[in-house]
């Protein structure tokens, strides 16, 4: 049975309420693996790369570059077989 | 030491990629100084602590998933989950407070060595703050009182040699934080806070003068931060070249190096005190994600305990 790990937007700083997404690293459909860096948001003023919550296939969500998303919101999620 | 490392790393890895939210402020690096005041310390002395104080707590013997579950705001916590990191309170392993604001900590430290002082109990007080607490009065003032009234306080300062994001030098006119006790006439010494050894002797010693009735001491432990002020500190102000000077003295892998050296430990022993490590914050984690956050029944409890004449 494949399991769900839902890729979530990080609180990446203390005062970090939302973020801007701005590209995936890794395309849909792809396998990543956990720890690796997948997508890139700015917050801040600074980019930070997002990793990967856990090994397995990811399927992007809805994130559109430029866009801002709260943190928390579910942007990706991972399918580990 | 690599209890409080685990913890601090399995946080910074979680909140950075979405898995859970928090606010924390790394202990990374400090630990050594947490592993000495701990192990110095009776279960039922008190500790004092700050908001970048998970490393005290772990090195107190609060549970973990007390510590992770406050800081996740979940019931199982040990302020159930509505302190948050600043301000974790664990009475059992005697951590009375754990403040936000820097300086806060030091006249608290002094009321509760002067309630042990009045109620003729032998337990002692420890405090711990960062190089910034120092420059604020009410460090002075808490100083002063304690040597004042010989009360069985140990001030330990966490010299991590930046306040915040200003360097030391930009805000005191003083070589040695440890030359402060020298205006109260208090007893002290400034350890190499990467050592746990060092630390240790120093707070033993301390907590023994503090029993017997022989007053509070100041402890300079001088250390650094390897993480910055918060987690997300991208600590752009920070010469990169401090910074990597300062990994050189990580306590963790150098204590780990004397341990092998001096024989006391195998490198396997080694090996399976970190494994342990990581297994028991895994468990404790996978615990507190499971807990409910607090009830809304828990917003009036541990608020007053009268509320006679309190507005509702």
């Amino acid at each position: 049975m494949t399991q769900k790990v839902p890729v979530q937007v990080p609180k990446l700083t203390m005062a970090t309420t939302e973020v801007t997404f701005l590209e995936w690293l890794v395309e849909d459909g792809q396998p990543v693996e956990e720890e690796q860096p997948i997508y890139v948001v700015a917050t801040d003023k600074v980019e930070n790369e997002v990793a990967a919550p856990a090994s397995g296939i990811l399927r992007h969500g809805t994130a559109e570059p430029e866009e801002v998303y709260p943190v928390g919101t579910e942007i990706a999620a991972i399918e580990v077989p | 030491m690599t209890l409080a490392q685990a913890v601090d790393a399995r946080l910074r890895k979680g909140i950075g990629r979405g898995e859970f939210f928090a606010v924390i402020w790394p202990s990374r690096g400090q630990e050594a100084v947490a592993a000495g005041v701990g192990a110095a310390l009776r279960r039922d002395d008190r500790l004092v602590t700050t908001y970048r104080g998970i490393h005290d707590l772990v090195g107190k013997g609060v549970p973990l998933t007390e510590i992770l579950g406050e800081i996740m705001g979940k019931s199982i916590g040990a302020s159930r989950g509505k302190g948050g990191t600043m301000h974790i309170t664990a009475p059992e392993q005697g951590v009375a407070l754990t403040t936000g604001i820097v300086g806060a900590g030091v006249p608290v430290a002094v009321g509760l060595a002067l309630a042990a002082k009045q109620q003729g109990s032998d337990r002692v007080t420890a405090v711990c703050f960062g190089d910034g607490a120092t420059n604020t009065g009410s460090f002075h003032e808490g100083m002063n009182l304690a040597s004042t009234w010989q009360l069985p306080v140990v001030f330990v300062c966490q010299n991590n040699l930046w306040a915040e994001m200003t360097p030391i030098g930009d805000t005191m006119n003083i070589d040695q934080v440890v030359d402060r006790r020298l205006a109260y006439a208090m007893p002290g010494e400034r350890v190499d806070g990467n050592d746990p050894e060092a630390v240790h002797r120093a707070v033993t010693a301390a907590v023994e003068r503090g029993r017997s009735g022989g007053g509070p001491t100041f402890i300079e432990a001088v250390t650094f931060r390897f993480e910055g002020h918060y987690f997300g500190d991208q600590q752009k102000y920070l010469p990169a070249e401090e910074l990597a000077a300062a990994k050189e003295a990580d306590p963790i892998p150098r204590y780990r190096q004397k341990l092998l050296d001096s024989g006391a430990l195998s490198a396997d022993e080694l090996t399976a005190i970190d494994e342990d490590a990581t297994a028991q914050v895994e468990a404790a984690l996978a615990e507190v994600l499971a807990a409910p956050a607090p009830d809304l029944a828990e917003l009036d409890q541990d608020v007053f305990v009268n509320m006679e004449g309190i507005p509702s």
